[in-house]
C-alpha cells in the first residue's frame, strides 16, 4: 500500500489548527464516503466478464461479447476477466486498492429506471415506496435537528455536497433535504433571505419557508466552501472530462478541510440498449467509453487523494440502478435487467472479489436475469457500520431492516481487523439436482440467523423457506416443490458473513 | 394550512379581479405581465377562460440562421427554413439543434397570450424525448409540431401520432423492436409513463410489458426524410394474451400491413382502462395546480373530470374547460403555492423586464440572442427539447419535494445571477447586449414620483402574493432613499429626471436606483413562486 504522506502543516498558509476540532474528532468523524451513481444501468456482464463460463457468455451475447484475449485480469481472481476499459482501474486492484461486490440488486427487481433508482437511493423494498434517502437518514439520525440552527461549531459544514445542480434523492432526509448541491465552488452569490417566516399557514408560505432555509444556508455554507477550496492549489493531474472534474472538485473540498461526510457525483449514459458496442469492434462504443471515463476519473482521483494525504479518510462506492439481461438483443445493446456488481476503492477497502460469478444459463432466454447474491443495502449497511462506525441498531433503523455485514473494510477507523484467511468452501448444496416434488437443502450452520431465498430465472422473490436462527452444524430443510412451475430456480443462502447462490433446475 | 374552501369541479361563480386573474395568468402563461392584466381588462370569467384556453395560430418555423458560420449545403439559404430539408451532416444537424433550441424558446418568450405554449411544455414533460439521444433536427422539430398540433385535441389520437413519431421511435427503440429481437422500451413506457402510470390501481403486468412489446413491432422510419413505414417482415404475427388487468384481452395476430392496426388496439384496449383518464388529471393537477393530490382532491376533482374526459371520447378541449374553470383551480389558497420552474422563471423574468433584443429579420443576432435564454434555463436545470429521461423532470413528479427539486443552494443561486446579468446589461451574444429599460417600466406605473406607490405597483405586479410591508419600506428606504427617511427624496429626483431626461448624471442615478429595486424584488423568494 503506498503510503498515505502526512498532511501538510500549512494549508494555503493557515495554520492546520485554523480546524480546531481535528483533534478531537470522534471514530468515524472524519471519514468521507464518495458515492459514483452510474446513471442508466450499467451492464456488469460486460464490464466483469465471467471468463469460468466463457463459452456461455459468448454464445449469450454473440453481437457484443468482448473477446477473451482482449480481457484484463486482477490478481484478486483468475475468474473475472475485466474490460479493457478499465485498465487504469485494475492498476487500483494491483495496489490492493479495490473491492468487487458481485451481483448486487435486491429481491423482486423492478425494472423501470425511476422506480429502480427510488429503490437503490430510498433503500426500499421493491414492493414499497420510500420518501427520505439512506444517507439523509444518517445524517438525520447524527444531525436530528437538522437544519435548525446549523452550521454550528461541531458542524460548521454542509453535511453532505452533490457536486453539480441536482440533489440525489439519497441524501433525502426525512424531512429535509440533508445536503447542498454545488457545482462551481469559487463562485457564489448572496441570496436574500433577511426575513425570517413568521407562519407556514399557507401553501405560499410553507414554499417560502423552504426556500428562505435554502438561502440562509446558501450564505452560511459558502464562505466555508469557497475557502475550502481556494485552500488546495496543487492538485494532481485529471482527464477533462464531467466524472473526473466532478471528483477533482470533491478531492479539493476534502483537501481544503470541510468535514462534509457524503459526496454524491454522477456519470449518465449507461441505459445501452443500442450501440452499446461498436458496430466491427466491440471493444469500443458507448460502454467502452463510459467504462474509460469511469476508470480514469476514479485513477486520478486517487491519485490526487494520495498526494493530498487524505487517502485514508476517503471510501468510494459505484452503484447503478440495475445490471442488464443475460442475452444481449440485435441492436447491439442490452435490455434493462437485475443484479450487477459494485465497486469500492480506497486505501482501507478490503481488496478482494466478494461473491462468485454469476451462473449463467446454456440456452439463456430474453428475460433471463442475473440473480442477486447480495442485497444492495447489505452494502450500504456494511459501509455504515464498518466505515462511519454506527452500531448495528442505528445501522438497521437506517436500512430499515437488518441487513447481513460484509467485511467490506480493511482496518480503518472502527477497528474491524478482517485477515483474509483463504476460506474453506462453503457448504450448501440442494439435492437432487434436477428435482421434481422434493427438494433438500442443506448448509452448515456457524449459528445464529440462517436465510434462504428461492429465486426465479427473472429474479423475482419466490419464497423463503428457512429464515430462523440455527444451531451450529450442518442444517437441512425439505422443500415441497410439487407445484413449482418447471424450469430454472437460484437458492440464495445467508449465515453471518457467509453467502452462497446456486442454481437448481424442476422437471 | 390554509384551508382549501374548495375541492369542487364546478364552475367557479366567485370575484374575477386582478388578484384571481393575476393567479389564473401565472399558471396558464409563463407570468403575469402588466400587459396580460391590462389584456383582459373588462373581460368576464367566461371570456377569460374561453379566450386563454385556445390553440395559438402555428408559428413560422425555425430559420437557417448559420448560413455564415456553418453553410448549409442543402440548398437552404440564409433566413429560410430547413425543416423540409435532407439531412445534409453532422455539422449541419447540429446547426439546425441550436436553431430550433432557439427558436422553440422564442416561443415562450414571445408567446400568444393562451394556456397552449405551456400545454405544450405540459406535453413535452408528459411524452419525454431527448434530442441529445436522437439527435435529428427535423425529428425535433416534427416532434414539437406533433405536441403543437394535439396539446389541445384527442387524447387517443395523440397517443396514436406520439407512438408513430419518428424521434419517439428512436428514442425508446420503436423501430428496434422485431419480432426476433422483441424490445420492452416503449412497451413499457407507454403504460408506465403515458397512459396509466404506476398507482394503485394500474396493474399491468410483466407480461403485458412483453405482450405489448410484440404488439408494436415492425414500426419503422426513415433516417432520411423522417417519414414513418411499417415492416412488416419485422413485425410478430402471433397472438398476444393479455393479463386479467387488461380483462384477458387477446389482440389476434395479423400478418402484412395489418399487424400495424394491432397497436391502435393495443391503445384502444389500454384506453378502456379508467385509470388512464384519472392519470392524466392527476397529471394536468400536478403541472398547473399543486402537487399533493389528497383524497379529497381525487373524488371530488380528479374523478367528476377523468368522467368527464371519458365522456367527451378523450377530448382535451372540454376537459382543459372544465379544469381551469373549476372552483378548486381559482381556490385562494393556491395563489403563489408553486415553485416556478426555470423555464417559467426565466420567461416570466423576460417577459416582465422586456429586454431589447435584435430585430427578427436580423437572423444570425436574433437566433444568438434568444439562445442566451436557452442557455440559461439549461444551467438552472430546465433544457427544453431535453428532459433529464424519459419520465420528464422530476420536479413534476418526483415525491416528497415535487417542485422544492427545482432550487438548491446552486440553482437558487443561479437564478438570481441571471437577473442580476440582465438588469446591468452583462447579457451578451455575439457582440450584441441585450439591454433592459428600467425607467420605461417604472414610467408604466400610475405615479412613478411617489416611491410608495412604485414599489407597491411593482411589487404587486412581480410578485404572486402580497409581500410584507416592513420588507418594502425597508427597500423604498435603503434604495430609492439611499438611507433617507424622506419620500421627497425620491420624488425630487425622478421629477429633476423627467425635467431634464438627457442629463446622464441624474438619468444614472433614478436607473441605478431603479436596477437595484427590481434586483431586490426579484430577489425575493416570493418572486421564485407563481
Amino acid at each position: 500500500m503506498a503510503a498515505g504522506g502526512i498532511a501538510p502543516y500549512f494549508m494555503g498558509g493557515l495554520p492546520l489548527s485554523a480546524f480546531g476540532q481535528l483533534n478531537e474528532t470522534a471514530l468515524g468523524d472524519d471519514k468521507v464516503l464518495v458515492v459514483i451513481q452510474m446513471a442508466g444501468g450499467n451492464d456488469g456482464l460486460n464490464t466483469l466478464i465471467p471468463v469460468d463460463q466463457y463459452s456461455r457468455y459468448q454464445s449469450a451475447r454473440k453481437n457484443i461479447a468482448i473477446p477473451e484475449n482482449k480481457l484484463l485480469s486482477i490478481p484478486q481472481s483468475d475468474k473475472i476477466g475485466i474490460h479493457p476499459s478499465l485498465e487504469k482501474i485494475t492498476q487500483l486492484f494491483e495496489e490492493g486498492k479495490g473491492t468487487i461486490i458481485q451481483d448486487v440488486g435486491y429481491p423482486d427487481p423492478d425494472f423501470s429506471h425511476f422506480r429502480s433508482t427510488d429503490i437503490w437511493n430510498t433503500a426500499s423494498d421493491s414492493d414499497k415506496h420510500v420518501l427520505s434517502g439512506w444517507a439523509g437518514r444518517y445524517l438525520s439520525i447524527e444531525n436530528p435537528d437538522y437544519p435548525n440552527g446549523y452550521p454550528n461549531t461541531n458542524h460548521p459544514d454542509p453535511l453532505s455536497i452533490q457536486i453539480g445542480s441536482v440533489l440525489n434523492t439519497s441524501l433525502q432526509g426525512p424531512v429535509y433535504p440533508m445536503g447542498m448541491a454545488i457545482a462551481d465552488p469559487n463562485f457564489f452569490y448572496e441570496l436574500i433571505a433577511e426575513t425570517p417566516v413568521a407562519t407556514t399557514s399557507t401553501y405560499a408560505e410553507k414554499e417560502l419557508a423552504f426556500l428562505k432555509q435554502v438561502a440562509n444556508q446558501t450564505n452560511q455554507y459558502s464562505g466555508v466552501i469557497r475557502d475550502a477550496g481556494q485552500r488546495i492549489t496543487n492538485q494532481s493531474g485529471y482527464p477533462d472530462e464531467s466524472l473526473a472534474n466532478q471528483l477533482k472538485i470533491v478531492a479539493k473540498l476534502i483537501a481544503g478541510g470541510l468535514r462534509t461526510k457524503f459526496y454524491f457525483v454522477q456519470i449518465g449514459g449507461f441505459d445501452t440498449h443500442d450501440n452499446q458496442v461498436q458496430n466491427g469492434d466491440v471493444t469500443k462504443g458507448e460502454h467502452a467509453e463510459l467504462l474509460q471515463k469511469l476508470s480514469e476519473a476514479v485513477f486520478a482521483f486517487t491519485r490526487d487523494l494520495e498526494k493530498q494525504g487524505i487517502s485514508e479518510r476517503v471510501l468510494t462506492m459505484t452503484y447503478s440502478e440495475f445490471g442488464r439481461r443475460i442475452r444481449s438483443n440485435a441492436s447491439l445493446g442490452t435490455d434493462h435487467g437485475a443484479a450487477a456488481p459494485m465497486f469500492l476503492f480506497g486505501s482501507h477497502v478490503n481488496s478482494k472479489v466478494f461473491g462468485e460469478n454469476p451462473i449463467l444459463p446454456d440456452n439463456p432466454q430474453t428475460e433471463d436475469n442475473v440473480p442477486m447474491q447480495y442485497d444492495f443495502r447489505s452494502v450500504y449497511a456494511s459501509v455504515l457500520e464498518r466505515w462511519f462506525c454506527l452500531d448495528t441498531g442505528s445501522v438497521s433503523d437506517v436500512m430499515l431492516k437488518p441487513f447481513q455485514s460484509l467485511p467490506l473494510i480493511q482496518g480503518g477507523p472502527c477497528g474491524f481487523i478482517t485477515a483474509n484467511e483463504p476460506q474453506p468452501e462453503i457448504l450448501f448444496k440442494a439435492y437432487p439436482n434436477p428435482f421434481e416434488d422434493f427438494l433438500t437443502i442443506e448448509f452448515e450452520s456457524k449459528g445464529g440467523y440462517n436465510y434462504v431465498q428461492v429465486f426465479n430465472s427473472r429474479g423475482q422473490q419466490i419464497g423463503s423457506p428457512v429464515s430462523a436462527d440455527y444451531p451450529k452444524g450442518l442444517q437441512n430443510a425439505v422443500l415441497k416443490t410439487s407445484r413449482w412451475p418447471k424450469g430454472m430456480y437460484f437458492l440464495r443462502w445467508q449465515n453471518a458473513l457467509e453467502q452462497k447462490v446456486i442454481r437448481i433446475i424442476k422437471i | 394550512m390554509k384551508a382549501i374552501k374548495s375541492f369542487s369541479a364546478e364552475k367557479y361563480s366567485g370575484p374575477w379581479t386582478n388578484l384571481e386573474k393575476k393567479h389564473f395568468l401565472n399558471r396558464v402563461l409563463f407570468g403575469c405581465t402588466q400587459d396580460d392584466l391590462q389584456s383582459l381588462e373588462n373581460k368576464t370569467f367566461e371570456q377569460c377562460i374561453e379566450e386563454l384556453i385556445q390553440p395559438s395560430p402555428a408559428p413560422f418555423p425555425p430559420l437557417n440562421h448559420y448560413q455564415n458560420q456553418e453553410p448549409d449545403t442543402t440548398g437552404v439559404a440564409y433566413g429560410q427554413t430547413w425543416i423540409n430539408a435532407p439531412y445534409g451532416n453532422g455539422v449541419i444537424n447540429a446547426r439546425r439543434v441550436a436553431s430550433l433550441r432557439s427558436w422553440w424558446v422564442q416561443q415562450l418568450l414571445f408567446q400568444k397570450r393562451t394556456v397552449h405554449e405551456k400545454l405544450i411544455l405540459f406535453w413535452h414533460n408528459h411524452f419525454a424525448t431527448q434530442m441529445e439521444i436522437y439527435e435529428v433536427a427535423k425529428f425535433a422539430f416534427d416532434y414539437q409540431n406533433l405536441l403543437r398540433t394535439y396539446a389541445v385535441g384527442n387524447f387517443r389520437d395523440f397517443v396514436k401520432a406520439i407512438t408513430l413519431d419518428p424521434a419517439m421511435l428512436e428514442y425508446l427503440n420503436g423501430q428496434r423492436n422485431t419480432k426476433e429481437a422483441p424490445d420492452e422500451n416503449y412497451a413499457r413506457e407507454l403504460q408506465e409513463l403515458f397512459m396509466l402510470g404506476k398507482g394503485e390501481n394500474s396493474n399491468y403486468t410483466e407480461h403485458d410489458v412483453r405482450e405489448a412489446a410484440r404488439v408494436l413491432t415492425g414500426h419503422n422510419y426513415s433516417r432520411l426524410d423522417g417519414k414513418y413505414s411499417f415492416d412488416a417482415s419485422r413485425h410478430d404475427t402471433g397472438d398476444k394474451q393479455f393479463s386479467d388487468f387488461f380483462h384477458n384481452q387477446t389482440i389476434t395476430g395479423k400478418a402484412r400491413e395489418e399487424g400495424a392496426g394491432e397497436t391502435d388496439e393495443l391503445i384502444e384496449m389500454i384506453l378502456q382502462q379508467p385509470e388512464v383518464s384519472k392519470f392524466i388529471v392527476r397529471k394536468l393537477y400536478r403541472f398547473f395546480i399543486y402537487y399533493e393530490i389528497s383524497d379529497a382532491v381525487e373524488l371530488q376533482f380528479i374523478e367528476p373530470l377523468a368522467k368527464l374526459f371519458r365522456e367527451q371520447n378523450y377530448e382535451l378541449l372540454p376537459l382543459l374547460k372544465a379544469f381551469f374553470s373549476s372552483q378548486h383551480f381559482h381556490d385562494p389558497a393556491f395563489h403563489g403555492a408553486v415553485i416556478a420552474s426555470p423555464l417559467d422563471f426565466i420567461v416570466k423574468t423576460f417577459r416582465h423586464l422586456k429586454p431589447e433584443v435584435p430585430e427578427e429579420t436580423d437572423v444570425f443576432l436574433y437566433y444568438s440572442v434568444c439562445n442566451v435564454f436557452m442557455y440559461f434555463a439549461g444551467i438552472t436545470q430546465q433544457i427544453i427539447g431535453d428532459p433529464p429521461s424519459v419520465s420528464g423532470w422530476p420536479a413534476y413528479h418526483q415525491a416528497p419535494l415535487y417542485h422544492q427539486l427545482w432550487i438548491n443552494s446552486d440553482t437558487y443561486q443561479k437564478r438570481n445571477q441571471g437577473i442580476l446579468a440582465l438588469l446591468f446589461n452583462e447579457v451578451k451574444s455575439e457582440g450584441y447586449k441585450v439591454k433592459v429599460d428600467v425607467i420605461h417600466l417604472a414610467s408604466k406605473t400610475t405615479d412613478p414620483g411617489e416611491p410608495n406607490k412604485l414599489i407597491n405597483e411593482l411589487s404587486g405586479i412581480l410578485l404572486p402574493i402580497a409581500v410584507d410591508e416592513a420588507v418594502k419600506q425597508k427597500f423604498k428606504k435603503d434604495i430609492l432613499l439611499s438611507g433617507q427617511s424622506n419620500d421627497y427624496y425620491w420624488t425630487q429626483l425622478w421629477d429633476n429626471f423627467q425635467n431634464k431626461p438627457d442629463d446622464e448624471n441624474l438619468k444614472n442615478m433614478v436607473e441605478q436606483r431603479l436596477r437595484i429595486l427590481i434586483l431586490y424584488l426579484t430577489g425575493l423568494p416570493e418572486y421564485q413562486l407563481i
